[in-house]
């Protein structure tokens, strides 16, 4: 899913980013999308690396990720997350094609129901679903 | 010099069928164009809506601050 074709380093390996592509967010809470455009994933390898892993990742306070991984930590911070869930986004094949992020300014916010975690699954796969029709109609 | 004429009319008669052709070709795909990009901005534009909208559900129901959805990609930039 992720084009082979596009940017490089110098040894002709694949230069792979993330944009945030939509954002929503609550009435007085900073929108950061434009600053979140293009970021490598070099940057952020352990934080890509865990999500790719467990398909899902849940922090309850953004210093338990301060020494492992100190760039999503600070990535993070500069938005004022205190605690946040995020979840991998797949195409038809189950390839990787981004992620879902729930953030919170307040730590330990993030202890979902099942029947909260169904509504995030419902979101995730409306969500593949409807990327996938951007793609076909390209 | 009626035969010289005829040769050169004959000869000429093809490429200007072929020049009419590509022409009649250019103009349709620019037409073409023209028809499909509003639609796919208009299809792109409501499912962006669409997705946008459910964020702001979950944000509501799960009461979060703020809901992202992030693209792999290898490009320069999105936007």
């Amino acid at each position: 899913m992720i084009s082979i074709i596009g940017g490089h380093y110098a040894n002709g390996r694949s230069a792979l980013k993330t944009s945030c592509s939509f954002e929503v967010v609550r009435t007085g809470v900073k929108g950061h999308q434009k600053e979140l455009q293009s970021i490598p994933l070099t940057c952020i390898p352990r934080f890509v690396e865990t999500l790719l892993n467990k398909k899902e990742l849940v922090i309850n306070n953004l210093d338990d990720i301060k020494e492992i991984m100190p760039a999503t930590y600070e990535l993070k911070k500069d938005q004022e997350v205190a605690s946040f869930f995020d979840i991998i986004l797949n195409n038809k094949d189950g390839e990787p094609i981004g992620f879902l992020a729930l953030q919170y300014c307040k730590i330990n916010s993030v202890n979902f129901n099942r029947e909260e975690r169904n509504e995030i699954l419902k979101l995730k796969f409306f969500i593949e679903e409807n990327l996938e029709k951007m793609v076909m109609k390209k | 010099m009626v035969e010289i004429i005829t040769a050169f009319i004959t000869k000429l008669t093809p490429l200007i069928v072929s020049i009419t052709a590509l022409i009649v070709a250019i103009l349709k795909s620019k037409k073409e164009i023209e028809n499909t990009l509003p639609k796919k901005i208009q299809k792109q534009c409501s499912i962006d809506i669409e997705i946008t909208n459910r964020l702001e559900e979950i944000k509501e129901y799960l009461k979060a601050d703020r809901v992202q959805i992030y693209d792999f990609h290898n490009r320069r930039a999105l936007c």
